[in-house]
């Protein structure tokens, strides 16, 4: 295996730090202001913005029933990969076990409605309560692990959860799963809508989409603040980061139970919005590993990276499975692998960083990065 | 500040146009498989059917059974002229998506065939899970729904109106496997009872409990083993030192493959082993070679069973197995039968309601009462069918022999079964 | 519960230890070696039981000299799979390969169902469920022999990698990618080659498994997840941790469900899994490496 002598290859990219990571805010704004820059500062974008929330809520009113569902089922699932993006895209810790949330929230959401007789919004609170508590609780020693360690203890976690609330019948019915009964829609809406059928679709459709939303702007909040740079540091260098006298324990804690909320709360409207939940379906692997898939396509660590790879994702799931009944998940998996060799930073860093001009080496370069 | 809000604002618009395109890209889509309808001749419409059904995962052999059987429904009604009721001909074309085993994207996609394909009825998904999380979508559009896989009574006693399902109760199937126990000269007196921990494997365990009770036989170990299991030695040892008389094993092929392997690794020799549902599919047999003799299983449906429509449809119940090896090249069983039956069923119901609207066939539904290549067929308030008996089989010499009902038997139980060693 | 059932429930969990660390130890190797976690590990088992099981359905050839084809086949199938598409991002963050990975997986499982069916198959010979009969205890002799034929590939791929020149340079790049590559070192063929020696490890433990458990073309997220955890267990990228991995996760399962009911034996090994790593995320061997 000797061979003639090659140029040394870079250190690993994984090692490199971060550029983004000590950037300051302010120097997005440096670049000479261009025609596109006084076009984004003007009002354009925020007509943009009202026209493009205004056109969403619309959506249960013009849409097919079918249509609604998968739009709920994606903002459900761009919830969770934006939760997840606090502490995978932020600290860098790659939970692969985030989906035990999302199924903690269920199964409390859906027992405390179905055993104890409790309020849909309230049920909500108890399944957010406990996620939170689990969090914190096995967030402290979890997260001294690093690396593979953590991704691997997460991902043990669900699991384990999976198996107890299987094997733990007498609470959870086990196997067998739980009839979570449908929510009276609001009179309101059911007048309006004229039948508790449209008025159901659009309660859920709505309360997804303002969980996302409030998800994407508590992610901004975090990352624009102190415990964003907090993680950002950790992620580049955590020794590096304790010595600068960041707090890491208490800041990976603090991202850890932020992003097990969202999660928590898509598990409780899941519960009532599907009515049936069992254990191989609220902790399907599957949600951990599109969360992760979601974010990284899109571009981790940044705000919009979960919801322009969520999109793409459904819509490009969503194609396939039109178009070849029995071999779509082969072409699902074979995007992801072009994704993963072509775009391995997401597609959102294609667009940032503003046009280049396009040269065989960078291109070559961009490809080839984390070659051997 | 501003530009922060540019990126918000570009965001959020190209975040629209491209979720707007994916609506827009789903109702275009290429319709996904299904049976073609050749072209229509004078004076007929079509009726359409939707399944979703899974087609790639853990259940993808299940999945393919159910098509395969509804396909068989689809195009036999086709070549025999179609559906006719209230003076006008239905061709049936099917419409299929695959869910991927995936509850959540089942119930997603009989929304999808109801609201944009606009499927006026719908068969069920795969087992008791999946057709009861679905039969929440279905009552809510008022589209009947017939289920060849469910058979726990739970997922019937929800309410549903519009759920239909031609497997008899799990407690006939309990019922039926005790009394045929108890046609032998000394009847056993004690059984185990090994469960997969899963919605219908319990059902069915539960309900052979109940039965055993009744007639004053004493469980003496009843465990569930989770789902996905790669190993059944420590209950398979724990229920062979109380030395029962029946062990009882449920749970789908794989885990009951596995079950039997291990009780020739153990030596665990009870007087029968009785389990459901994967001794009657023709891999089981495959994987165990001599080692699934004197397995008995009750069943939903046989080759054997003594059914006919009499000629309306498939003719006999043999007639039916006889065609689907024809074209698909592997055995039936009764999913597949059951399957082609909820085609029989709701053809029935169209003749009988004289239209194809969904609310009046439902109605036609609940008072149906049919003969049927599958068995007699009637709804109980519920929805579940009670008309249809339950068939038991005995592995022999590789062959299944049917060794109750008396009418159908092929041939007579071999109890106690020899053990291991004596083979 | 009394100790002849306990002791009974050791030795099947010792049995089922073996198809464990057979499973593990191509999966720890790829780990410790590049970094990559291999979620396509248990597709590779899943090709290696359908080709013993296929060779020995067609061919009539016994399942244990099906292994070896099984494992020249993922062996080959490795190293292209490496060589042209892992490659190509192996330096990249854990996370991105581990999606990649996956992305196999997919392609390989439905590619899988589509030419095989759903169907559950296994090889059933005139060994299958026979055993020696010692005392109280049954000792089947295709487990036995999966768990002798676990501690030979273990000491194989301990001597491969401790006395050969190829075994130095794989240790070499674990340990210092830019120095290997610095000695002249093709880092590109050591990494093809380790993934290769772990394809065609896992091929062995499909092709076990054929004679011993039910298999389908899905069956190999199974694996997967328990490789993770004997891989944890053992401590990452230390070949006799996989093997003891292997053997503790096969009884605590077992011994777990003999005491607390069978509805817990897969909880317990992802609780332990979670436990060690918290109280000793080296593994239950220690830092000790390939070196």
């Amino acid at each position: 295996m000797l061979r003639r002598q090659r140029p040394a290859v870079s250190p690993p990219a994984a090692e490199q730090p971060d550029a983004e990571a000590v950037r300051p805010p302010a120097a997005l704004a440096a670049p000479a202001p261009s025609w596109g820059e006084r076009l984004r500062a003007g009002p354009v974008p925020w007509i943009l913005a009202a026209g493009a929330v205004a056109l969403l809520l619309t959506v249960p009113l013009w849409a097919s029933g079918y249509q609604v569902k998968f739009l709920t089922e994606l903002y459900m699932l761009i919830t969770m990969a934006a939760a997840w993006n606090l502490i995978g895209g932020l600290a860098g810790y790659a939970s692969f076990g985030h989906v035990a949330f999302f199924g903690l929230g269920a199964y409390t959401s859906a027992l405390t409605i179905v055993r104890l007789g409790w309020p849909f919004p309230l049920s909500l609170l108890a399944g957010t309560l406990v996620a939170l508590g689990f969090a914190l609780l096995v967030g402290w020693p979890i997260l001294r692990l690093r690396g593979h360690y953590f991704a691997i203890a997460t991902f043990g976690l669900a699991e384990a959860l999976r198996q107890v609330a299987m094997a733990a019948s007498a609470i959870t019915e086990g196997g067998k799963g739980v009839n979570v009964p449908a929510v009276p829609p609001p009179p309101v809406l059911r007048e309006l809508l004229g039948s508790s059928v449209a008025a159901n679709r659009l309660l859920f459709y709505a309360l997804m989409l303002v969980l996302l939303g409030a998800t994407l702007l508590v992610w901004r909040w975090v990352s624009r603040g102190r415990l964003g740079y907090g993680l950002r540091a950790i992620r580049a260098d955590e020794d590096a980061a304790a010595t600068l006298g960041v707090d890491c324990t208490r800041y990976k804690l603090a991202a850890f139970a932020l992003s097990a909320v969202p999660p928590a709360l898509a598990g409780g409207l899941y519960a009532s919005w599907i009515n049936y939940i069992d254990p191989v379906t609220v902790f399907n692997v599957d949600y951990s590993v599109s969360m992760v898939i979601m974010t990284l396509l899109g571009g981790a660590g940044l705000l919009w990276g979960p919801v322009v790879g969520g999109v793409l994702l459904q819509v490009i799931s969503e194609t396939l499975w039109g178009q070849f009944l029995e071999l779509h998940t082969a072409f699902l998996g074979t995007v992801l692998v072009l994704t993963v060799l072509f775009l391995p930073r997401g597609v959102l860093a294609l667009v940032r960083g503003g046009p280049r001009r396009p040269s065989l080496a960078a291109l070559r370069q961009h490809l080839w990065r984390y070659s051997v | 500040m501003r530009t922060r809000a540019g990126y918000l604002g570009s965001g959020l618009a190209l975040v629209v146009a491209l979720l707007l395109a994916a609506c827009g890209g789903g109702a275009s889509a290429p319709r996904a498989g299904g049976s073609s309808t050749a072209p229509q001749p004078q004076g007929t419409e079509t009726l359409l059917v939707g399944a979703a059904l899974p087609l790639t995962g853990d259940l993808a052999r299940e999945g393919k059974q159910q098509k395969d059987g509804y396909d068989l429904w689809a195009e036999t009604v086709n070549a025999k002229g179609g559906i006719e009721a209230g003076g006008k001909r239905y061709l049936v074309e099917m419409r299929y998506y695959d869910y991927k085993s995936d509850n959540t994207q089942a119930v997603k996609l009989v929304e999808k065939l109801i609201t944009e394909d606009r499927a006026q009825f719908i068969f069920g998904p795969f087992g008791s899970g999946a057709t009861l999380a679905a039969s929440a979508v279905t009552d809510k559009y008022e589209i009947p729904m017939l289920s060849p896989s469910a058979s726990s009574e739970s997922v019937y006693q929800q309410g549903r109106r519009y759920l239909f399902g031609l497997l008899a109760p799990n407690a006939a199937v309990g019922q039926a496997t005790i009394d045929l126990l108890f046609t032998l000269p000394t009847p056993p007196q004690t059984l185990a009872i090994i469960s997969r921990n899963d919605l219908f494997p319990k059902a069915v365990a539960q309900a052979i409990e109940s039965a055993a009770r009744a007639r004053g036989m004493e469980t003496v170990y009843f465990e569930e083993y989770p789902i996905g299991s790669t190993d059944l030695s420590t209950p398979l040892l724990a229920a062979k030192a109380r030395n029962p008389d029946i062990l009882v094993g449920t749970g789908y092929t794989n885990d009951l493959v596995l079950m039997t392997r291990q009780m020739k690794e153990l030596r665990f020799s009870p007087k029968a082993t009785v389990q459901t549902a994967g001794p009657t599919y023709a891999s089981y047999g495959e994987a165990l070679g001599a080692d699934a003799n004197y397995v008995v299983s009750p069943t939903w449906w046989a080759p054997g069973s003594p059914y006919t429509d009499n000629g309306k449809l498939f003719g006999t119940a043999a007639d039916y197995a006889r065609l689907f090896q024809d074209k698909y090249k592997y055995d039936v069983d009764y999913i597949a039968a059951a399957s082609a039956g909820c085609g029989a069923v709701l053809q029935a119901a169209i003749e009988a309601a004289g239209t194809t609207d969904p609310v009046r066939v439902r109605d036609a539904l609940a008072r149906l009462e049919v003969n049927t290549f599958y068995g007699p067929i009637k709804f109980n308030e519920n929805g579940q069918n009670i008309g249809t008996g339950i068939a038991i089989i005995q592995i022999q010499n590789g062959q299944q022999i049917a060794v109750a009902p008396p009418e159908a038997a092929t041939g007579r139980l071999i109890y106690p079964m020899p053990e291991w060693d004596r083979r | 519960m009394d100790g002849g059932l306990l002791a009974q429930a050791v030795l099947n969990g010792l049995l089922l230890g073996g198809i464990y660390a057979l499973v593990a130890l191509g999966f720890s190797l790829v780990w410790g070696v590049m970094n990559v976690i291999n979620v396509s590990h248990g597709a590779f088992v899943m090709l290696g039981a359908f080709t013993t099981y296929w060779l020995f359905v067609r061919v009539g050839l016994d399942p244990f000299l099906g292994a070896p084809v099984a494992m020249a086949l993922m062996f080959v199938l490795g190293y292209l799979l490496q060589k042209y598409v892992i490659n190509l991002i192996v330096r990249a963050p854990m996370f991105m390969t581990l999606i990649l990975t996956f992305g196999i997986n997919l392609v390989i499982v439905n590619l899988g169902i589509v030419a095989w069916t759903g169907d559950v198959r296994s090889i059933t010979t005139g060994l299958s469920g026979q055993g020696v009969v010692l005392g109280p205890f049954v000792v089947p002799y295709v487990r036995a022999a999966t768990l002798l034929i676990a501690l030979l590939a273990t000491t194989a791929l301990f001597v491969f990698m401790d006395r050969t020149r190829t075994g130095s340079a794989i240790r070499a790049t674990r340990m210092d990618l830019l120095a290997a590559e610095g000695v002249g070192i093709r880092i590109d063929r050591i990494y093809a080659l380790t993934f290769a020696i772990g394809a065609a490890l896992a091929g062995l433990a499909g092709a076990l498994i054929s004679v011993t458990l039910p298999i389908t073309p899905f069956m190999g997220f199974t694996y997967t997840g328990k490789a993770f955890v004997v891989t944890a267990l053992g401590g990452l990228g230390n070949m006799a941790g996989a093997l003891v991995g292997g053997l503790v996760l096969g009884v605590a399962e077992t011994v777990g469900a003999a005491l607390l009911g069978p509805g817990y034996q897969d909880a317990i090994g992802y609780a332990l899994l979670v436990l060690i790593l918290v109280l000793r995320p080296s593994g239950l061997l220690g830092r000790v490496g390939y070196a």
